[in-house]
């Protein structure tokens, strides 16, 4: 019955509580906020578990639709649906915010009810992406993010902060701008009616066209996922971000670029893609062996972590793009790859959350995040060593954690197109568990060497169960990946078969 | 009575008798009521209530027909009603916020009321004007009122040098403007715009007549402060005080625009260069400059004045296509003037708070000092930058979405360069304000309240936001405006 409002109550509850939380925040009553928030995230919870309950996967076209004109001069709709993607996303996404506010609740600090409510904004504008089918209002979500990000990493953030909100700023604005004009050629069509989505990939364009639409959205949606060469800014961003806003940054904000590209790059431009697709397979290959390789070199963790992020995520694009490169005839190899690029990406979220989650934990009690000043933490502070560890071995990509199965998939279907490609994108293996268990050895093995680590400063309660919720998901990804391939798979498979097909 | 009340002409003149009562009062008001709490601030109060009551006599005159008085002299039409109330209604909030930066930098406030109201009384004769003669009217009576603003304190050295370039410019750009006015007088034998329109729609226009036209808007957009006319720009912004860079930079730059669009829906072919319009180019000049060199300024104010010739880059490019173009150049105009009234008028309450901002580095730590008006600061520089879900967003979009429809893509390309070029300094205050710690410990004490002009600042940061959200009702009242000008 209500199925017609939970997208949009999701949204206005975030937004809504984000602004009550900033007017009503204060510090010498911490309870206002933290109450309000607590609020806010039950009520996103149950909303979140109504959508998950009515959502069918086997329907076609999008679920919870709803289209109100927005901008009636220039033929803008607020519309938002939900499709297998979008839904794993938003879920995603409100599991992680809730983690992130119990993270700030037991913050002190004068600012802690602004932080809340800039987290809360970036929550409300991650679910308008993810949820948008109108392309100007998924338009204005992805751009609305940018202010809270570079305010939470600049105001909140450690030394270099605002040089890395700058780069943050200034890259993913430039990028974002050619967008703009694509999706405003496409939508002034004489064929398109307005600027839904879906009514674009029917479209009809020639080459040209499809040239000029692909690099467009291309280069807005791989500087956010991010695709080497146009990384740089992401080592810059996760270490010098607070905790909370390094694990949104890693865990959602990446998803935006890799979901764009599945919306709104393949299906409206697939002639186009399917031209590019080697480049961009070796780029995607590069991206691992390069990040691997930097990582390795690290001395600084969430700058380590930080380059496992890229190397990940240039698994992802390679899953992407390796649809166009499998041999005609056996489709299921293609429709493989992609399942595994998207658990790729939702599994390296709740990773790559749990990884900063803990370097967050360590910094905030020692204060430095140089992996030679720790030794020997496993005697110290043991849960936050079995968490890390399970996290740690997610990341390596072991049977039974939640990264294995993306990495399996797409690593099965690279070695079906190109035996040599397969051998470099399972490098990735090797590299991952390199500098993983390079990171978890110095940190929590031997001997307690240094003074500052023996005072074995509990975990807070919050801390914990942020920690156990963390693992106790990665591993459920890992042994019963089923449930969440059987959201993404016919969703999935539309998409494939619309990147596949040739429009000119 | 009423009949005096629905005759559109007193409006300019009830304006115009209020100003010189005004005057008088200030010059006969006994000296021991001037030196009184309500003393002083009687000619701002006074002068907050002229432009109330005629705010909603103009309101009350809805709806608007065209029509026209004094044998086409005076023109009354949905453009001059719509834009007179906004006009209006911006000079309220110039005048708001402008009365604490008076006080503080003990500068004669009623000289400035006095100056600013026969200012607005020649925009309103020049939004007006069906005739060639009244349009050189009204721009002289804006104008000269502005010159003196510049100099408003006499002992300064800086300001008296900019408003000597202000004045030996505009002088030159009005001698351009009567040279102009006289070849078009010479061709069509009339003063009416209206006998001038048929002249210049033809495509075989003759060839002094092109000139003519030409000579009229370079006039125009050096009043605008458009490239390449725009070389008294930052030195007026920089040098004047905060409280009359409020009033130059907003509401001249719309009156400007109101007459442009008058003069320029007669006159598309004839400013035309091989099939474009030659407003292309003076907006792409605009962009560019103005983006660029606001980048290196170190100066806010001179920032902020290289941004609006970036800003008025966008509106004379909407200018160059005609009918869409027409609504999008007012809505954008309309979306500007908001944006840096609200920028300018967090700068002059920061003077009422003790911080005389010169430098951008002034501005560092702000957010933790003043967060309020760091806040309101921060909302104007996302709104210029072009960051949704702010109304300068929607401006943009208009415009790329225009030139789109108009297949002029590579001109689309640069607006968007310029924009992600402007976006850089826009952050680059925004990093300033919150993400630096002031150097100097000891910043003025303050304890934070509520002032009425802060109010009025949030308000409008509010309309910033709700507009941003919900424009519709603004695009409406931009299509009502120049409904009357479009080409059939």
């Amino acid at each position: 019955m209500f199925n017609n409002y939970l997208l949009t109550s999701l949204i206005g509850l975030s937004l809504i509580s984000s602004l009550l939380i900033y007017l009503i925040g204060s510090e010498q009553a911490p309870w206002r906020a933290r109450g309000l928030a607590l609020l806010s995230m039950i009520g996103s919870f149950i909303i979140g578990l109504l959508l998950l309950v009515g959502f069918n996967p086997n329907q076609p076209g999008f679920q919870f639709q709803e289209n109100y004109l927005w901008i009636k001069a220039w033929n803008i709709y607020y519309a938002v649906g939900v499709d297998g993607i979008s839904l794993s996303l938003i879920i995603l996404t409100l599991f992680i915010m809730s983690l992130v506010v119990l993270s700030i609740w037991p913050m002190q600090s004068p600012h802690a009810a602004q932080y809340l409510s800039t987290c809360l904004l970036i929550q409300a504008f991650l679910i308008g992406s993810f949820a948008a089918t109108d392309a100007i209002f998924f338009y204005v979500c992805w751009e609305a993010i940018l202010i809270p990000v570079i305010l939470s990493i600049g105001i909140w953030g450690s030394q270099e902060r605002a040089y890395a909100a700058l780069k943050l700023f200034m890259y993913t604005f430039v990028g974002s701008m050619f967008m703009l004009l694509v999706l405003l050629y496409l939508g002034n069509l004489k064929e398109s009616a307005d600027f839904t989505i879906h009514h674009w990939y029917p479209l009809k364009l020639n080459w040209l066209e499809q040239l000029f639409v692909f690099s467009g959205f291309f280069i807005a949606f791989a500087i956010k996922v991010p695709l080497w060469p146009l990384h740089t800014w992401l080592p810059h961003a996760h270490t010098e971000a607070p905790t909370e806003s390094s694990m949104i940054l890693a865990a959602l904000m990446l998803k935006l670029g890799s979901y764009g590209l599945l919306r709104f790059c393949l299906p409206i431009a697939p002639d186009v893609a399917r031209w590019f697709a080697p480049i961009i397979c070796i780029i995607g290959l590069i991206a691992i062996i390069y990040g691997g390789l930097v990582a390795l070199a690290q001395q600084d963790m969430k700058r380590l972590i930080a380059y496992s992020s890229i190397a990940h995520m240039g698994l992802t694009i390679l899953g992407i793009f390796l649809v166009f490169l499998v041999p005609y005839a056996s489709s299921e190899v293609a429709r493989v790859s992609l399942q595994g690029a998207f658990f790729q990406m939702i599994a390296h979220a709740i990773t790559s959350a749990g990884l900063f989650f803990t370097v967050g934990i360590l910094y905030q009690r020692f204060h430095t995040r140089t992996i030679s000043h720790y030794q020997g933490l496993a005697h110290t502070m043991p849960l936050l060593a079995s968490c890390f560890m399970i996290f740690a071995l997610s990341n390596l990509g072991l049977p039974g954690t939640g990264g294995f199965v993306g990495e399996f998939f797409v690593i099965m279907s690279t070695v079906q197109v190109n035996i040599w490609m397969g051998l470099l994108a399972a490098m990735t293996v090797l590299l991952s568990a390199s500098y993983t268990l390079y990171l978890y050895g110095r940190l929590f093995w031997g001997e307690v060497a240094y003074p500052q680590n023996t005072p074995s400063i509990s975990l807070k309660g919050t801390e914990k169960i942020i920690l156990i919720l963390l693992a106790v998901s990665s591993l459920s990804l890992g042994i019963l990946p089923m449930p969440l391939l059987n959201e993404i798979k016919p969703t999935l498979d539309n998409l494939l078969q619309l990147s596949l097909q040739t429009k000119l | 009575m009423s009949q005096l009340f629905t005759f559109p002409p007193t409006i300019p003149l009830f304006l115009l008798t209020m100003t010189i009562s005004i005057l008088l009062t200030d010059l006969f008001l006994p000296k021991h009521i001037h030196k009184s709490y309500w003393g002083k601030r009687f000619i701002y109060l006074l002068s907050i209530l002229t432009l109330l009551f005629m705010e909603t006599w103009i309101a009350l005159l809805y709806p608007y027909t065209t029509q026209q008085f004094f044998t086409g002299h005076f023109i009354w039409d949905p453009l001059t009603a719509w834009l007179s109330l906004v006009l209006i209604g911006i000079s309220l909030l110039v005048f708001i916020y402008a009365y604490d930066d008076l006080t503080n930098r003990s500068l004669i406030v009623n000289d400035y009321y006095l100056l600013t109201l026969f200012s607005l009384l020649g925009m309103l004769v020049l939004i007006s004007a069906g005739s060639l003669l009244i349009v050189y009217l009204g721009l002289e009576l804006m104008s000269l009122p502005l010159y003196a603003l510049v100099s408003l304190e006499r002992r300064s050295n800086v300001q008296t040098e900019a408003a000597m370039k202000y004045i030996i410019m505009g002088v030159v750009a009005s001698a351009l403007l009567l040279y102009g006015f006289s070849f078009s007088y010479g061709i069509s034998q009339s003063l009416m715009l209206d006998q001038l329109s048929p002249l210049l729609a033809d495509t075989t226009t003759p060839l002094l007549l092109k000139i003519a036209s030409l000579l009229i808007l370079v006039a125009f957009l050096f009043k605008l402060g458009v490239a390449p006319f725009h070389f008294w720009v930052p030195d007026v912004y920089q040098s004047a005080a905060t409280a009359v860079t409020l009033w130059i930079a907003t509401v001249p730059k719309l009156a400007g625009l109101g007459i442009l669009l008058r003069i320029m829906a007669l006159n598309t072919h004839a400013l035309t260069i091989s099939g474009s319009s030659i407003l292309l180019v003076f907006g792409i000049i605009s962009l560019v400059i103005g983006n660029l060199i606001a980048l290196v300024q170190t100066e806010l104010k001179r920032l902020l004045a290289y941004s609006s010739i970036g800003h008025l880059g966008f509106i004379v490019l909407s200018l160059a296509l005609p009918n869409t173009g027409y609504k999008v150049a007012i809505f954008y105009g309309i979306s500007y003037g908001l944006m840096i009234t609200m920028v300018l008028g967090a700068l002059a309450q920061l003077t009422k708070r003790g911080l005389d901002i010169r430098f951008i580095n002034e501005l560092r730590g702000l957010g933790n000092q003043h967060p309020s008006l760091a806040g309101i600061i921060l909302v104007g520089m996302s709104a210029m930058a072009g960051i949704p879900p702010f109304l300068g967003f929607l401006a943009k979009l208009g415009i790329l979405q225009l030139l789109i429809i108009a297949k002029l893509y590579s001109v689309a390309c640069i607006v968007v360069m310029a924009s992600a070029v402007g976006a850089y300094y826009y952050f680059n205050i925004i990093k300033i304000m919150y993400f630096e710690t002031p150097e100097k410990a000891s910043l003025p004490s303050y304890t934070p309240h509520y002032s009425f002009p802060l109010i009025i600042l949030l308000f409008n940061a509010i309309a910033l936001v709700g507009f941003g959200v919900f424009p519709d009702i603004l695009i409406h009242y931009c299509e009502r405006m120049v409904e009357s000008l479009l080409l059939s």
